[in-house]
Formats: structure tokens, sequence, C-alpha cells
């Protein structure tokens, strides 16, 4: 018989459970570890995009495609010949075309609630609070944490965004590219809604949002007013290029009037996007114009004109010819490039002074 | 190990303010040399720049004139180093203390003892899964200390680490802390206006006022050259520093840095710790 002598087990002293042995990914896991709320908030604000917009392509537009084959048309216009089909038909169209709205503002919003995120989370309260300078003494340089800050958000916003864009443009195409355009007509290239639904513009100006957001948390160092800075900043830009897109690439201008299809009018055609029109003088100068001389191809009375009378009515008045701008719908990607660029340089701009704020403020 | 942990020459910082426009020179004209593996307290009013000079040491502020070189090298060289625990203690509120644990890991992937940040928390006995937020003052304290610690810093910046420290939370907190430092030779640098809790912990003291260096060196040194002295009114102090002085009717109290053997007239005492800083903060500024 023999009797062994073991050393009693360690007993762990500590009452705490052992942390892993491996590093957890340095920066980026700090970010993510500080910030998790906050991307979870932006995963249900892209499903609850894609929920709608998945909706407006399926059984949305689904259900618009089931009521035309139900009743369908007999002439290029409107199916009316079943009274009881045609108001359904209009319901259903306009609960597609709501939740594609729906779905576009939250696409359009979304840079508006990122950049005031960005300013006041992942910059601002940290300056606020003095978790910087914890941050900071860490043997990760603040550079890094900066990069950290500004790569991990940018790679969640541009995923969620271009899937949210993605299913806008296939609810987009589902419907107002098919049935409802013909039937009651397509919307325009160039409203807000299909320029940015299907245009690639949202991405850098999220990529800004975020860029930007962290410049002016840096710079403020204050929560609420970084919040209000940001959103307040990146709607403002939205707005700018809401009213002023057009500049962004040269316009055309087209003279004459032409009383043929597509339109009888001198200053739009389909898919153009019209921006100004007037009148030529005997000296060449182009000057506004009411319009007044379609009267005398379309009278009110009596049978109507046709382009000769337009150019006696017009020589009358001591004008020759009339003129418009449009875009043409070739203008489409320039336009949504050039807007693209502007966003990426001020994203840019905004990086490279976020660095430089940071080396000036810490060794 | 380097001979300095710190080195600062001619070190000013000045902080301007845009509207309305002031001025202010939190430090100027710092010049000293704290020693490596000592405990140095850096002490000083309220606004003495003591804040200031830690921050410029951890690299989280760059001087406007002078330089500063920590460890032997420049502040950003240093830092992975040196720990830095601000004032306010700043944490992650919604982080637990295991996951703050853990981002000081992700942080210092090099450096990180896990063990030791953990014997830290532990020995205060608090919940490791409560969210940072939730802790008490005292807790949070000991969280952040355990995460400068666990860097395994060879200089380590304390900013009135014990100042919302009930008396017995202190004492145990600055025990656990001496005995780190003295187990792995920490340089230990940390400022402070309670001067109690320095007394019997500290070795080497850097007095700043207004934003200057007023008195320098090991604190044996320093005490042993400055002395209490009691004695007539009318004596002669000639040849010694006059610090402080203060007169009850003939006799004459003064705290006189040594220039010599003192008057025989006079009695003269060794004063305590707190003497001597109280003396240096009342003086007169010239």
């Amino acid at each position: 018989m023999t009797t062994t002598l073991t050393p009693p087990a360690p007993s762990e002293a500590s009452g705490v459970p052992p942390a892993p042995v491996k590093a957890p990914g340095g920066a980026a896991w700090a970010v993510y570890r500080v910030h998790r709320w906050a991307l979870w908030v932006w995963i249900a604000y892209v499903a609850l995009g894609a929920g709608l917009l998945l909706w407006a392509w399926g059984p949305a537009s689904n259900g618009i495609a089931a009521q035309l084959e139900a009743c369908p048309p007999v002439t290029t216009s409107l199916p009316r010949s079943c009274a009881e089909g045609l108001s359904e038909y209009l319901a259903t169209v306009d609960t597609y075309r709501g939740a594609l709205r729906l779905g576009f503002y939250l696409i359009v919003v979304a840079p508006l609630l990122v950049g005031g995120w960005a300013a006041a989370s992942l910059t601002a309260r940290e300056e606020e609070t003095g978790t910087t300078r914890l941050a900071w003494s860490q043997s990760v340089t603040p550079a890094r944490w900066l990069t950290a800050k500004l790569v991990l958000p940018a790679v969640a916003v541009t995923a969620g965004m271009t899937l949210l864009l993605w299913l806008y443009r296939l609810g987009h195409q589902a419907g107002e590219g098919g049935h409802i355009t013909r039937w009651l007509g397509g919307r325009s290239l160039w409203g807000e809604d299909v320029f940015t639904g299907t245009g690639v513009v949202m991405v850098p100006r999220i990529l800004c949002a975020v860029a930007v957001g962290v410049l002016l948390g840096l710079l403020f160092r204050r929560t609420l007013a970084s919040l209000g800075a940001g959103a307040a900043l990146m709607a403002s830009g939205t707005v700018w290029f809401l009213a002023n897109r057009h500049l962004l690439w040269p316009d055309e201008i087209r003279y004459g009037y032409k009383l043929a299809d597509p339109s009888p009018r001198w200053y739009a055609t389909a898919d153009e996007w019209p921006l100004d029109s007037g009148a030529v003088t005997a000296s060449g100068d182009l000057v506004g114009y009411d319009g007044s001389c379609l009267d005398a191809v379309h009278p009110s009375e009596g049978p109507a004109g046709d382009t000769g009378d337009f150019y006696a009515c017009l020589k009358e008045r001591g004008l020759t010819d009339v003129w418009a701008t449009y875009h043409p719908t070739s203008h489409f990607w320039p336009l949504q490039l050039v807007e693209s660029g502007i966003w990426l340089a001020v994203a840019a701009l905004a990086v490279v002074l976020s660095y430089r704020v940071l080396r000036r403020r810490t060794a | 190990m380097t001979e300095t942990a710190i080195e600062a020459e001619a070190l000013g910082r000045r902080y301007t303010r845009l509207l309305p426009r002031r001025v202010n020179w939190a430090l100027r004209e710092c010049s000293f040399s704290l020693p490596a593996a000592r405990v140095c307290a850096v002490v000083g009013p309220n606004g003495a720049g003591k804040s200031t000079l830690l921050a410029l040491a951890a690299g989280l502020d760059r001087p406007t004139e002078g330089a500063i070189r920590v460890l032997g090298r420049s502040p950003a060289d240093a830092r992975e180093r040196v720990a830095y625990v601000a004032q306010h203690k700043p944490l992650y509120g919604q982080l637990t203390v295991l996951d703050t644990l853990r981002l000081g890991h992700a942080l210092n992937p090099a450096r990180w003892d896990q063990a030791t940040a953990e014997r830290i928390v532990a020995q205060g006995d608090l919940d490791v899964t409560a969210t940072v937020r939730s802790l008490s003052g005292g807790q949070r304290t000991r969280v952040a200390l355990a995460l400068a610690l666990g860097k395994r810093p060879e200089l380590l910046l304390l900013d009135e680490p014990m100042a919302d420290l009930d008396p017995l939370a202190r004492h145990q907190l600055m025990g656990e802390l001496m005995a780190e430092a003295a187990e792995h030779g920490t340089t230990v640098v940390m400022s402070s206006h309670v001067i109690a809790e320095l007394e019997g912990s500290c070795d080497h003291l850097l007095l700043i006022r207004r934003g200057r260096v007023r008195l320098q060196g090991e604190l044996e040194d320093v005490l042993a050259a400055h002395a209490l002295v009691t004695g007539p009114a009318d004596a002669s102090l000639e040849g010694h520093t006059v610090i402080e002085s203060r007169t009850t009717g003939r006799q004459v109290t003064a705290l006189v840095r040594r220039g010599g053997p003192l008057p025989a007239a006079h009695e003269a005492a060794a004063p305590t710790l707190e003497e001597l800083v109280l003396s240096y903060l009342r003086e007169p500024v010239a």
C-alpha cells in the first residue's frame, strides 16, 4: 500500500473569472465594445428600411401586377372597363408608393442622424467625459484610435446604405419601371427620391457624415453642441444639393419651338430636367418670356395653329425665337459623380483636419 | 531602466481662450528632473499646474514652450511604457468591470498583465459584471488603477489619485499601490494636495506654485535643508532664507532654508512635511 502525498490543488483565490488569454482585437475591438449599442440601433434602422423596401419590391408590386392581370387594360390608358378593379388598383399603387417613400425617407435622413451621432458619440462625448484621456494614454496611439473611430463606423454605414440603395432600386424598378409607369406615368429621373434613391450619392454623403461628425466632436468637445452641429451641417448640405444640384454640370440649351411629340412645348421632353426657358430678342439676347404666344397655337376658340403662327406671334413682340436650358438624361451620372465627389472631398478634408487637431492636442 | 523618469526644461503651457480673450500660463519655465524607481509627489495648491504637468508627461497635451522627456524619450514614444490616471478617473460607464479590463488588454496587447489587473479589482470586493456606471467613487478609482497597473508601466502618473476616497479606502488602496510599485520597480509620480497621504510613501518632492517649480529634491534632503526656528524677534536670521515667519509678541517663529549653522539664540526643530509644504504655499508671491 502506498500513500501518495499530493499537493492540494491550487485554488483560485480571486473571484474574477479567467479572462481570455488572446488579445482581443486592439483598437477596433475597443471601438466596437464602446459603441456596441449604436451598431445595434443602426442594424435595426437598416432592417426597418429593408423591410419596407422589400415589401414594396415583392408583395406590393406583385399585387399591382396581379390586379392588372385580373382586369386587363383594353387601351393604353387606364383599365376603365372594370371600375371596381380600378379603385383597388389605385389603392395598391398608393400603398406601394407609400412603402417606397418611407424607405426613401429612411435613406435620406440617415446621414443627418449619422452626422449627429458621430459628432456627439464618437468624439464629443469622449472629450466631455474625459475618456479620451483614458484612450490616448494606452499603448495604442491616438492616431490609431482615431482611425478605428473613423473606419469602423464608415464600414457599417457603407454596408447598411448600400443594402438600402440596392433594395430601393429593386423596389423602384419593380413598380415604377413596369406597370405603374405605363398606366399612371412614371416619376421623373430628377426627383429627389429617384435621383438619390437610385443613384450613388448617398454612400459618399453618409461617409461624409461620419467624417464631419468626428471632426465637429473633436472641435466642440461638447456632446449636445456637436449633436446639433453634426445633424444641422448634414441637413444643410442635403438641402443645398437639393436646391443647387443642377449647377454641378454644364446644362444644355435648345432653341426653337416644336409642335410635334413628345411635347408640344419647347422646354420639357420626357425625362429631361427643365431648368429655365425664355425668348431670344432681335439683338440675340436671352430674355424671360411668359409663353403667351402659345395662345396663337392653342387658342381657346377656333382651330389650332401651327409652328408658323407661333413664330408670327413672337415676331409681333419683337422676339425671334425661344430657348430652353435643361439636363438631358445623359447628365444623370455626371451629376451623380460630381455630387459624390464633393461629398467625398469634404469627407477627406474633415479626416485630414481631424488628424491635425489630434496631433496638435496630443504628443 | 533610465536614471531619470521625467525631465523638463523650461517647460511652459499656455491656454488661450478666444472669447473673451484670456491668456493663462498653466506652467511656465519649469525645469526639473524626477528620478526613476522612486515615488515622487507633485504638490501645490489647486490650479498650480499639477494636472497640466502630468498631462504633458502622459503625452495628452503639447507644451507651448520648452521640452519634456519621459523615460529618456518624447512622451509620444514613451506612451507604451507610461500609465496615466486622470483626476476624475474617466472610464466608460456602459462597460462592465470585466470589459473594462478587456479594453485594457485590447489597447495594450504587448504589455497587458491580466493577473495584476484582476488582483487589484479582486481586492476591492466588487462585482466584476457590474457596469462601471454603477460603482462607487472608490470602486471606480480601484478599476482605474487596475487598468493603469495592468499595463505594467515603468512610469505611473497619478493625478490626485485618492482625492475622492474615504480615509480607510485611501489607506488601503495606497498600500496596494505602493506594494505593486515596489514589486515591479515602477516609478510613481502622483499629484496631490492632501499632504497626509504623501507622508510615509513618497521619497521625492516637487512643489509647484502658480505654474512654477518652487522646491524640489529628495524628501529627506529637503526636510533636512529646512528648519523651524523660534527665537527673539530682534535676532538676525541673515544668511538663511526665510520662507515664512510669524511674530507673536517678542518671539518669532520662522521656517527657514538653512544657509549655514543657525544662530545660537534660536531654537531649531525639524519641520514636518506638512509644515514645510504649507509654509511654501503661504509664502507671499514675490
